[in-house]
């Protein structure tokens, strides 16, 4: 690793969530008003300012560890903190920026081919800036609509995001403890839920470009078959639950940065469903039991705990029964909102 | 697989290459008439007694899977589960007692609180231990509409071995709509449940001779509505030949005019797939999703020509059939049987041979006197995720249906077709 040499201005609305914290604490739950959960950090919101937010992100090859099954290699997003690139991390680090906020993302690129980040959403040229193994390179937009992104890799895209070269990306509105700018918006708790998947024999092969995708096209379970069905690169029991009280109203950010489509379905209450893809529909909002969340999507629900006793264990997880790990129950996508 | 897959429906479904169904052999007394029009197959209560059970259920091919299923107790399996009709406002008991060899559980998607009693705790719900075990759930079915009751234990197993099933909570409002909404009123003579499913039978079978069950490999070959793949799926609620899936899926309308109300199709997804449903013929009104009506008045609904269910879902949806052809028994449809150089073969023995009788050329037996003898006219209903649209590689078949228009009351063939 290279130490960086780039200028940079931190500012403290930008919260960085590591996985690696994920292991001790719920580190992606974040609080807005009212909160009772674990609190990271508020976010200051700045009216009417268009502040400059810098992120230096760097990307690497790194391992996780998964259910029964250590030191996955992955390829993926760090922070560098102004010290040197963090380790690699699956997902990225969430990245906080306020709407409005003119967003500059520096990478420096420690993989041995060439990366790119694209952001859906934003107002920028996809793929205007690849980075050559070894380089670092420069992205800036203008984050000018509040909701849940991902940022994700835009070269070779079928190894580099399978590899792990993902995150999610909030930006949030002017008024704080709400999704989007709409009190019907509001929240207590809210919990981003990046999901992906993990074929690790992908992973583990000497050098993932060798890896056949396709493999022998009369063994159904060859080429790429994800075995590993993750919540914020976690399955479970490894996944954190969602603590919130009664008559909390809970957002969940899902973010799919997998290469499938993902059912999530929640037990006890209702989701409603609030936006797709950062698209606020308040005023269409529907309620749901199961939402399909399509590869490269996002999806805001906001579950009202009103009603709901405290006690309550409400399960949340995966509807196409992605709930194993390399086949054996329990496992991938299921958690829980524990309700105090 | 072919030559060994017969089919025991002797139906002409030529046209199924295209959008309609000219013409289907009806023999004037032999075979039973498909599914009348009527009122939901329900099981109505408050307190319902199932038990977790094997059994077997019949493919349209000649095979059959093994199964696990929820049966009424006492009962026979059958696949899926009881249809629970509950009103509004009810307090609904579900007593389950396991028979199968591993422990079980119910949870009921959509309904809050459920509380449980005996059995022992497990992940997702109170389980009734293997062998004789029982527990008993308890809710209040406190908001209409069309809901899944499902296995809460390795459901990654249990759902997908059939332990599944459907459950109807009627509006306060009455049993002739579908929420508390005068725009939900639908005929309650035309409500259809089409509750969807997706196997592998490779693992099923691995659970019949105590295998390893590997979900990993999970390769789904056949499609189920109702628990039955296509053609049975139009066949009667009950018949004989299907002894263990007692539930048909052949949605039944009129032409609508102004003062007809629209049917009611609950649909629902209990397969690990998403899966897109194609109607055809007209749009359906989507008015509701997983028991919540969409916005007052259903404003919020919508109209679709392909519904994507996903896993765990539910919609209701309001069908007429607007008859914008035209059509009536004087001035009927104008159907070309495709010509058999449009038609796909993919060996000798599928779907179409050029006679009403599969496989092999015959004449149309003594007492089969119109192709459509009423009159009626069909079209296809099927998952468009068209490697569904079949049995274990053999189409047409899987996840699909037909829909029939009868003639005007009145009219056709002879003139009083049955069904109101």
């Amino acid at each position: 690793m290279r130490a960086s040499p780039r200028k940079t201005i931190r500012r403290a609305s930008i919260l960085l969530a590591l996985a690696l914290l994920a292991a001790s604490i719920p580190a992606l739950v974040q609080s807005g008003a009212g909160a009772t959960g674990p609190a990271i950090q508020a976010t200051p919101a700045v009216s009417g300012v268009a502040d400059a937010e810098t992120i230096d992100l760097c990307a690497d090859e790194g391992t996780i560890d998964l259910p029964g099954l250590a030191d996955v290699p992955i390829w993926g997003f760090s922070l560098d903190p102004g010290t040197g690139c963090g380790p690699a991390t699956l997902p990225g680090p969430m990245l906080s920026v306020d709407a409005g906020d003119v967003v500059t993302v520096n990478l420096q690129n420690n993989l041995d081919e060439d990366v790119s980040i694209v952001f859906p959403g934003q107002d920028l040229a996809p793929n205007a800036v690849v980075v050559p193994a070894a380089g670092s390179g420069s992205y800036t937009f203008t984050a000018s609509d509040p909701g849940t992104f991902l940022y994700e890799s835009g070269t070779n895209t079928s190894v580099q995001v399978a590899m792990g070269l993902y995150g999610a990306l909030v930006v949030r509105p002017l008024t704080a403890g709400r999704a989007y700018d709409d009190p019907a918006a509001e929240y207590d708790v809210e919990q981003v839920l990046v999901l992906s998947e993990i074929d690790p024999n992908l992973n583990s092969y000497p050098d993932p470009n060798d890896f056949d995708f396709v493999g022998d096209p009369d063994v159904y379970t060859d080429g790429y078959h994800p075995t590993y069905f993750l919540i914020n690169g976690e399955a479970y029991p490894d996944t954190n639950p969602i603590a919130a009280a009664s008559g909390d109203l809970v957002l969940l950010r899902y973010a799919n940065a997998g290469l499938s489509h993902h059912t999530m379905t929640l037990l006890g209450q209702h989701q409603r469903v609030i936006a797709k893809d950062a698209y606020p529909s308040v005023a269409n909002a529907y309620d749901a039991v199961a939402e399909t969340v399509p590869a490269g999507s996002t999806l805001d629900t906001i579950v009202t705990l009103a009603g709901v006793a405290g006690g309550s264990t409400l399960p949340l997880y995966n509807r196409q029964l992605d709930v194993t790990n390399d086949g054996a129950y329990p496992g991938g996508m299921l958690t829980f909102l524990t309700v105090s | 697989m072919g030559a060994t897959r017969r089919t025991r429906l002797n139906l002409l479904l030529a046209a199924l290459a295209v959008f309609a169904v000219a013409a289907v052999a009806v023999p004037r007394s032999a075979a039973p008439l498909p599914a009348v029009a009527g009122a939901l197959p329900c099981t109505n209560g408050t307190t319902f007694n199932l038990r977790a059970t094997t059994g077997r259920i019949s493919t349209p091919d000649g095979g059959s899977v093994f199964m696990w299923g929820f049966a009424k107790n006492p009962g026979a399996f059958q696949m899926p589960g009881p249809i629970l009709c509950v009103t509004q406002g009810s307090t609904v008991t579900v007593n389950l007692q396991n028979d199968l060899s591993e422990p079980v559980s119910i949870v009921f998607p959509g309904q809050t609180a459920v509380s449980s009693s005996g059995g022992s705790a497990g992940l997702l719900a109170q389980e009734a231990a293997a062998s004789g075990g029982s527990v008993s759930y308890t809710f209040l079915a406190s908001e209409p509409g069309t809901y899944l009751y499902e296995s809460g234990t390795s459901p990654h197993k249990q759902v997908q071995m059939g332990l599944y099933g459907a459950l109807v909570v009627r509006p306060t409002m009455g049993a002739s709509y579908a929420y508390n909404d005068a725009a939900t009123q639908f005929d309650p003579a035309r409500e259809y449940l089409l509750l969807m499913h997706d196997m592998d039978p490779d693992l099923h079978r691995a659970v019949e001779r105590n295998e390893p069950y590997d979900i990993t490999t999970k390769h789904d070959r056949y499609w189920t509505i109702n628990g039955r793949s296509f053609p049975d799926t139009i066949a009667a609620d009950g018949v004989a030949y299907l002894p263990s899936q007692p539930y048909g899926a052949l949605v039944r309308v009129r032409p609508s005019t102004g003062s007809t109300l629209p049917a009611l199709i609950r649909m629902a997804n209990a397969g690990m797939s998403n899966h897109p449903f194609h109607p055809h013929g007209n749009h359906v009104r989507v008015i509701a999703q997983d028991g919540r009506l969409l916005g007052a008045g259903a404003s919020l609904s919508y109209e679709q020509f392909t519904q994507t269910s996903g896993s765990g879902q539910t919609f209701d949806l309001l069908f007429r059939w607007t008859n914008v052809e035209n059509w009536s028994t004087t001035h009927p449809i104008p159907v070309t049987l495709p010509q058999m150089r449009n038609l796909v073969f993919k060996d000798k023995v599928t779907w179409y041979s050029g006679s009403p009788y599969l496989g092999k050329k015959v004449k149309l037996p003594a007492g089969v006197v119109s192709f459509n003898r009423c009159g009626e006219y069909y079209y296809p209903w099927h998952s468009h995720a068209l490697n569904e649209f079949q049995n274990f590689d053999e189409g047409f078949g899987g996840l699909a249906t037909l829909l029939r228009v009868d003639p005007p009351l009145g009219q056709g063939t002879p003139p009083s077709c049955p069904g109101p």
